[in-house]
């Protein structure tokens, strides 16, 4: 093998490595952007998942709000009841009946 | 005629004292007859005030007990952690809290001061009932006379204890009414919230479950309501319904306001009642009310009481006031409940 030959032997070995170099990084970075954006979207996914969840279970039902209604007319009617109690302790306490001389 | 005057001569000492005998018998008999009824007097009025003073403790206890009953209903509030306590440093404190956000404000009566109002007064019932007993062992006049003079005395302390008490009692029942308001309110804008979404097209979900985890177990609820379950379907409408219930949580935010006046005001009366107490020396302290009627019969002074009974009476005025501002919040509850009941109907199917 002359000079010329074994030169041009080191060239063709030499594009093929960096071919091949080549190939292996952008296959790399393609897949690792592929597999970037597939988990982002899973996480995006469950985020909505778990906020729909989230909303669901605090919006309550006509029911749920009646019953609450009902809880706060109770609540109205014993504070009523309470005031009632306090203004009349506030009026015996004004009547006094003697005992003594 | 010399032996009949002989006689008399002889006898003379015993005519004199048989004379003296009898003069003092005719006048016996009178003299007895005054003490006899005048015993009889003593002893009808003695019955008699025994009478009326066991009435009117027995009331007392009556009307106390009644109101310690009320005390022992507790209000549970869904309140979250407080975030500050307002202490006017006399051992009696109101926590109170106030944010800016408005309906989310708590407002709660301490349990320190709760319990203070009901042992005052359970104090007071015990020694209304040792004083009963006092009565009912009163053998004189004298002694029942002065106890009824300190049951007179006592009477304005007493009914300070009760007021108080109940009017403690009738703002621990206002924070429940504001806490439940405020609960449903919240369930309220959580709807508006999502019917608002359902009008502009973001959340078109029917009927739709609902998940959550208790205790690591899944539980699903069919019954949430989804967007078919609103009667609002525009946002104009929700916009409506969202002006009503701001409206609503105006009156909350003047209720919590105006409790949250009453408690620092039954805060300071409070005070001002122990300080009443404790000027009556050794009287004073909690646990000496019971002494109160050991002035009676004792030789105690009145005056160490009678000399408290201006400031009551200004105690009074004061605790009359609150029940005034009680009843703004009570109206403006009740204005409140109308209104969510009628933005229930309105946003829900």
């Amino acid at each position: 093998m002359n000079e010329n030959q074994q030169k041009k032997s080191y060239k063709t070995t030499f594009l093929v490595v960096g071919a091949v170099s080549v190939f292996v990084l952008t296959a790399g970075t393609v897949f690792t952007l592929l597999l970037m954006s597939s988990t982002a979207e899973e996480t995006e996914e469950q985020a909505t998942v778990s906020s729909q969840v989230k909303n669901e279970v605090i919006v309550p039902t006509k029911d749920e709000v009646k019953q609450n209604l009902a809880t706060l007319d109770a609540s109205i009617k014993q504070a009523n009841a309470d005031q009632t109690a306090a203004k009349a302790a506030i009026k015996d306490s004004t009547k006094q009946t003697k005992i003594g001389s | 005629m010399n032996t009949i005057l002989h006689f008399f001569e002889s006898k003379k000492l015993t005519i004199v004292a048989a004379l003296l005998l009898s003069i003092l018998m005719i006048a016996y008999g009178p003299m007895a007859s005054i003490s006899h009824a005048q015993s009889a007097v003593d002893s009808s009025k003695l019955k008699s005030l025994k009478e009326k003073a066991t009435e009117e403790i027995d009331r007392r206890i009556a009307q106390y007990q009644e109101t310690l009953k009320n005390l022992a209903v507790d209000v549970t509030l869904n309140n979250d952690g407080l975030d500050a306590s307002a202490s006017n440093g006399n051992g009696t404190s109101g926590s109170v809290t106030a944010n800016q956000d408005g309906v989310d404000t708590n407002v709660e009566v301490s349990n320190e001061l709760q319990d203070k109002v009901r042992s005052f007064l359970e104090k007071f019932v015990e020694q209304l009932q040792s004083m009963k007993e006092k009565v009912t062992e009163a053998g004189s006049l004298d002694t029942m006379e002065s106890l009824a003079d300190t049951l007179d005395t006592q009477f304005s302390l007493d009914q300070l204890a009760n007021v108080q008490a109940s009017v403690t009692q009738a703002i621990e029942s206002m924070t429940g009414v504001l806490d439940t308001l405020k609960t449903t309110a919240g369930d309220l804008q959580s709807q508006i919230t999502k019917a608002k979404e359902c009008a502009k097209g973001i959340q078109s979900d029917e009927s739709s479950a609902s998940a959550n985890i208790s205790n690591g177990n899944a539980n699903v609820d069919a019954s949430a309501p989804g967007c078919d379950d609103f009667s609002i379907n525009s946002e104009d409408l929700a916009n409506q319904a969202q002006s009503q219930l701001d409206t609503i949580t105006t009156q909350a935010t003047t209720i919590a306001s105006v409790i949250t006046s009453a408690i620092a005001l039954v805060t300071t009366l409070i005070a001002s009642f122990s300080g009443i107490m404790g000027g009556l020396g050794n009287l004073g302290s909690l646990g000496n009310i019971g002494n109160i009627g050991n002035l009676a019969g004792g030789g105690g002074d009145l005056s160490s009481i009678t000399g408290s009974l201006g400031n009551v009476t200004g105690l009074l005025g004061s605790f009359s006031a609150i029940t005034s501002q009680l009843d703004i919040a009570n109206g403006m509850s009740g204005n409140a409940f109308n209104g969510l009941s009628s933005l229930t109907s309105l946003i829900n199917i």
